[in-house]
This record gives structure tokens, C-alpha cells and sequence, in this order.
């Protein structure tokens, strides 16, 4: 069976031709032990592998460096027959460089080597280029594309089923020779469009640039958020009829509740998170392939290097603000390997959308409905904001102590990006992309959080069904003592305990533990309730800055674990977070106590 | 002793002299970008903030950390 190797400069349309290639036929191939995704797909009888993008061998990032290693190694073991290496019309003299060694290596594996130069369409003139004389000099075929047009792409089809002989050893200057073919059968000037001059006037200006960043992250955000919504509804609803339906054939007893509140809460817990992965990572490609992301980093940059963070740190850490789950998807752009591993570390700091039912329920037992400039600003609102921004200062803080830590001082990669010229995206590779997030959340996270809520159902249920008198009930007056410097009882215990599976389920175990039925809902009853049994302005705020800090997110801890290799960090993140989540309310306690 | 690439200002041109830089995987990407001794260089944009410096090169536009840049010789005023 004939099998095609694909590779590419980063920016190439690669994926795109890769698309088109294969349809939505492809799935994503992992290679043992690392997160670079090796993507395969068939058409006719013919195997394509997408390998990551890279801009030569002399590979710097570790994305790079494995997808280098795992594509010399399929041409040495001879899995693959043909390469397939996609050049960038527009920026020939870079593309012919990478192109070159790809050839060398081509050369030296007696591999077959066709080459398409994609992106025809944005050439002014696509005949000002001597594509019968750069043939000639490539010694392999040269097929002119446009992978978003179609344009070239049954001569390039007709050019994989032809039998191609390997070329022949080339000298290895490979820039010299790049930079002279382009010189001779390239178009006279390859600059940067007037187009994206442009509009890096605009987005790098000083007012500008801020004003667009601001307005574009706050529609990221928003929609992320808003959009989302009706389709998290939607699961959700699903969810509960899918429920109901089942337990209409089951009687009463444990098997029912378990298969209501275990086993549908369970599969609920994650399959919730789905729109929002995909709307993020759909919006994330947008903004990626349009040429804007790069121009974001840069601008980020500086600020966030003081924390030892790097520009492309932003985006997850904006996103952690809507769910941790997808912003930690979202590190993985960050190309420095530190940087990520840092950014990966605060991204459960960022005020999730989790944390906004803890943090309303609380300001509203504890801060007064006071109001300010004709009711326009009000007390309680403050409070909230304040919680977000005590969040990222938290963060920073983490980053800022990190960074400086001599254990993570390691040779790092310096902030090296290519700016790709603005482009309107095209909407097959996204959302091929952001189906693929989808199914590998559900692959990775899913299992865990699963088996994760049916362990809290057991401990809550057993031994007689009565949450009171549950193991975990018992677990939370064990731990009453713990508790007791910040003057909470033990049902505040049992609800932090249940809370540490999702941080929402506080407020509903607080409902239950107080007697109150869809205690989410009735948040006044419940008020009243938690006031009346003195829950003081102290251990209030010791409360809320307890939930700012501590992880409790089986589905964060699950991801961070896929996203790690290993259990050792997330089991770290979650002790040392919970502890410094404790001292921090404590200090507050204290502070407002006295 | 000539300038070095930070010093270049907003669309100006210059050609490279030297690139001196410790690590050999930086200075290996950096030419494969085209920064290398006897290529021209224009500044462009970057971020407004500093900390990052934009430049076009032979065919394509480029951000650097500003650490890379102090280390980078150049010759100005070349093909303006």
C-alpha cells in the first residue's frame, strides 16, 4: 500500500491540502510518550501522514524536534514511499530552504520526492514564476496548488499515482541554494503584502493595537462563554432526559440512584465541557490562521516576560477565565517548553466560569446590596471583580516565583516568531481541528472524570443513602478541626470535600446540608439559612479566598494529568495549591478577625 | 564596530554583519529564517511595548526577543 509522507513550513496550507487530501477521513496518530499528533488519513487506497510543520532539521522547539525525529525515522524504516513536501508560493526562498533538506533527505533514503508550492491564489501574478525551470533545478516534480481554490489539484493527484524516481544527492548550502532559485525563477518581489503592512499599522500600534486586542479577546471571551451556553444547556438536557428515561424501567433503590446521580452525573460532568472546547479552539484557529495570533503574542509579550511567562501565554490564560479545560489545550501554541509547563501551572488560578456560583453565593451571605453613583455601582459587584483580579494576581504572583525558581532555569527558547501574512481562514481544517480536541477531551479526560464522580457518589451515599450520616459526612467532621481556626463547622467541610470533584457542587451540598431543595436556584433560602447559622464576614472572605486558590476540578486535574504524562504534577499542583489556598485564608481570617 | 539590529528604527534597511550568539540551535533557526551575515534586513512595527523587534527579511517577517537582537551586528543603510 502506497503511503505519503506530508510535511511543511509551519504556515504553508499544509493542513488544509491535508484536508482536501483525506476529508474528514483522518485521525489523529500519537506517537508513544509525547503530545505531537502525527496525523493519518486515506483516500484511494493511498495512506497520508501529516507530520507537524517545521522550519528545517536543525529543529529548536520540542514539537519540532520529535516531529523531525519521527519523519527522518519512517524514511530510514521505509514506511513511507512517497514525501510530499508543501512549499509556500508566496514566500518561496524560506520554503526552498526547508524544501531543500527535505529533498537531501530524500536524496540519501532514496525516497521519492514530489513537491507542491501551494497558496497560488495570493500571487499576484503565479506566471511570474519559472515553474519549468525551478522543476528542472529541484530534480523532482513541482506541481503549482491552491489548496484552498482547488486550483493544481488533480495534476498533483495524478502526480502521487505516478511512479516518481528518488532524486539524486545535492550539495547541502541549502540557503545559498534556496536564495539563488528564488533569485533566478521566482517572482521579483516576495516582501509583505501591502495588505498585511497594513493592518500591522493598525494592530501594532501603540492605541490601536490595544484597542483591537482588547475588543477582539473580549468577543474571544464572550463567545466562549454566551455561545456556548445553549449547547452546554442542550447536553445537559439530554443528559437528564436520556436519565429519566432509563430510570423509568429501573425501581427504586441504589441501582437507581446510582445510575441517576453516578452514572449520568458522571458522563454529564464531562461532556458538558464539549461546546466549549470546540468553540475555543475554533475561534483560537480562527484568530491562528488569519495571521492575528502572532501579532497578539508580540504584543503580550514584554508584559507577561517580567512573569516569566511568554506573550502566547495570554490566550490560555484568558481562556482559563471561561474553563481551565480548553486553556490547557490552549498552552500547547506556547513553543518554549518552560514557558508552557509555567503557564500550565496558573492556568487553575484563572477565575473559572465554576468558581462564579461560590463567589455570588458568598458575596451575596456577606456583603451588604450597598450601591454607589445612582445604583450604577454596587458593593457586590466590586466584590466579584475584585475575586477576578485577585485570581490573576495570584497567578502572576505563582509565575513570577517560578520562573526565578533554579530548578526551572533550564536553557530555554527564546521568543522567535514568524508573522504570517493575514489570510481569511478557511473553515474545513477548523473545524476538522476543533472536532479532534473534541474527541481527544472525551479519549483523555473523559474515563478519569467519570470514575472520579462515581467515587464522590459512593462516599456520600453509603452506608444508608443519608448524605448526613455518609462516609463522607464523617470525612468532613474528621476534618472539622482543620477547619476551626477559620470558625467553619463541619458541613462547610463536607461541602469543600465534595467541591474538590467541581467547585460548583459547594453550593448544592451546602443546599443539601442545610435543608434546602435546588439550592442553585433558591439562593436566598439558602441565604438565609447560612446567615442565620453566623457565618461571619471572617470566615467568609477566608471562604472566598480558600475557592480563588485551591484546585478542585476533577476534569483540570484529569487534563492536566494527560497534558503532563504523569499524576506527580497534578497531585502536586493540588496539595500545594490546597495548602496555599488554606494559609491565604487563614492570613485573611486573622486579618479581618482582628 | 557597527550597530546592532536593535538600534534599527522603523523601515529602515540594513545588512547583517554578525550574528554572535552562544546557542548553535538559535543561530541555525535564526538562519533559517534568513538572518545571517550578508542578508538585508527592515525593520518593521512590533510590539508597541518593546521587549519584541519586527523585521522583514529576504521574504517573510519575523519577531525576535530583544536579547537576540542586541547580539546581532549590522551594517545600515544598505539598498534603502
Amino acid at each position: 500500500m502506497m503511503s505519503v509522507a506530508v510535511v511543511g513550513k509551519p504556515n504553508s496550507g499544509k493542513s488544509l491540502l491535508f484536508n482536501r487530501l483525506t476529508g474528514l477521513n483522518q485521525k489523529v496518530t500519537n506517537f508513544p510518550g509525547i503530545t505531537v499528533e502525527v496525523k493519518k488519513g486515506e483516500r484511494n487506497g493511498v495512506t497520508f501522514y501529516d507530520f507537524p510543520g517545521f522550519y528545517s532539521f536543525s529543529a529548536i522547539t520540542q514539537d519540532e524536534v520529535i516531529s523531525v525525529e519521527k519523519f527522518h525515522e519512517s524514511l530510514v524504516e521505509k514506511k513511507v514511499s512517497v514525501i510530499l513536501c508543501i512549499l509556500d508560493a508566496t514566500q518561496l526562498s524560506s520554503s526552498l530552504r526547508m524544501g531543500l533538506e527535505v529533498r537531501h533527505q530524500a536524496a540519501r533514503t532514496a525516497t521519492p520526492i514530489i513537491f507542491a508550492a501551494n497558496m497560488i491564489d495570493e500571487l499576484e501574478n503565479p506566471q511570474s514564476i519559472d515553474w519549468s525551470g525551478l522543476r528542472d533545478q529541484l530534480g523532482a516534480p513541482l506541481v503549482p496548488i491552491s489548496a484552498k481554490t482547488g486550483q493544481g489539484y488533480n495534476e498533483l493527484l495524478e502526480t502521487i499515482g505516478r511512479p516518481v524516481d528518488p532524486p539524486k544527492e545535492s550539495p547541502l548550502a541549502f540557503f545559498n541554494e534556496a536564495t539563488e532559485l528564488s533569485a533566478r525563477f521566482g517572482p521579483k518581489r516576495e516582501d509583505a503584502s501591502s495588505r498585511t503592512s497594513f493592518w500591522d499599522r493598525v494592530f501594532l500600534s501603540p492605541l490601536w493595537g490595544l484597542v483591537s486586542f482588547v475588543f477582539i479577546m473580549t468577543i474571544l471571551f464572550q463567545a466562549v462563554f454566551t455561545l456556548a451556553v445553549p449547547f452546554m444547556d442542550s447536553i445537559e438536557m439530554l443528559v437528564s432526559f436520556s436519565a429519566n428515561l432509563a430510570v423509568s424501567y429501573i425501581p427504586n433503590g441504589v441501582f437507581r440512584d446510582f445510575i441517576v446521580d453516578a452514572f449520568f452525573g458522571g458522563i454529564g460532568a464531562f461532556l458538558v465541557f464539549v461546546p466549549q472546547i470546540f468553540f475555543l479552539t475554533f475561534i483560537i484557529g480562527l484568530l491562528e490562521d488569519s495571521g492575528y495570533l502572532a501579532r497578539a503574542a508580540i504584543l503580550c509579550h514584554r508584559p507577561l516576560r517580567f512573569f516569566g511567562l511568554s506573550g502566547k501565554s495570554f490566550i490560555p490564560m484568558l481562556t482559563g477565565h471561561a474553563c481551565a479545560i480548553p486553556a490547557v489545550y490552549a498552552a500547547r501554541m506556547i513553543d518554549s517548553p518552560r514557558k508552557r509547563f509555567i503557564t500550565l501551572l496558573i492556568i487553575p488560578l484563572m477565575g473559572c466560569s465554576a468558581r462564579l456560583p461560590v463567589y455570588a453565593f458568598l458575596i451575596a451571605a456577606i456583603i451588604p446590596q450597598t450601591t454607589y453613583f445612582g445604583g450604577l455601582v454596587g458593593l457586590q459587584g466590586l466584590a466579584l471583580f475584585g475575586m477576578y483580579l485577585f485570581g490573576i494576581f495570584v497567578a502572576l504572583g505563582v509565575s513570577w516565583l517560578l520562573s526565578r525558581s533554579s530548578r526551572l532555569k533550564v536553557q530555554d527558547i527564546p521568543f522567535i516568531l514568524e508573522m504570517p501574512p493575514y489570510r481569511i481562514p478557511h473553515w474545513q481544517p477548523l473545524v476538522v481541528r476543533s472536532m479532534q480536541s473534541i474527541l481527544q477531551f472525551i479519549k483523555r479526560a473523559g474515563g478519569i472524570i467519570f470514575v472520579a464522580t462515581i467515587s464522590i457518589w459512593v462516599l456520600g451515599y453509603f452506608p444508608d443513602g443519608n448524605l448526613d450520616n455518609s462516609y463522607l459526612s464523617h470525612l468532613g467532621h474528621a476534618i472539622q478541626p482543620i477547619l476551626a481556626p477559620l470558625d467553619l463547622d463541619w458541613k462547610y467541610g463536607v461541602a469543600i470535600l465534595t467541591s474538590f470533584l467541581a467547585r460548583e457542587v459547594f453550593v448544592g451540598t451546602l443546599g443539601t446540608l442545610f435543608e434546602i431543595e435546588n439550592a442553585e436556584e433558591n439562593f436566598s433560602g439558602l441565604l438565609q439559612n447560612v446567615q442565620n447559622a453566623g457565618l461571619s464576614f471572617a470566615s467568609g472572605m477566608a471562604l472566598l479566598v480558600f475557592y480563588a486558590i485551591a484546585l478542585q476540578c476533577a476534569s483540570t486535574f484529569a487534563i492536566l494529568k494527560s497534558e503532563m504524562h504523569s499524576y506527580k504534577g497534578p497531585t502536586l499542583m493540588v496539595i500545594a495549591y490546597g495548602l496555599l489556598a488554606f494559609a491565604a485564608a487563614w492570613i485573611t481570617y486573622v486579618i479581618i478577625a482582628a | 564596530m557597527g550597530s546592532k539590529l536593535s538600534e534599527l528604527k522603523n523601515y529602515e534597511t540594513a545588512e547583517i554583519v554578525e550574528v554572535s550568539l552562544d546557542s548553535i540551535p538559535v543561530v541555525n533557526r535564526l538562519a533559517d529564517l534568513g538572518l545571517q551575515k550578508g542578508q538585508t534586513v527592515t525593520r518593521v512595527p512590533g510590539s508597541p511595548w518593546g521587549g519584541v523587534h519586527s523585521f522583514q527579511l529576504s521574504n517573510g517577517t519575523f519577531a525576535l526577543e530583544d536579547w537576540i537582537c542586541r547580539n546581532v551586528t549590522i551594517k545600515k543603510e544598505v539598498n534603502k
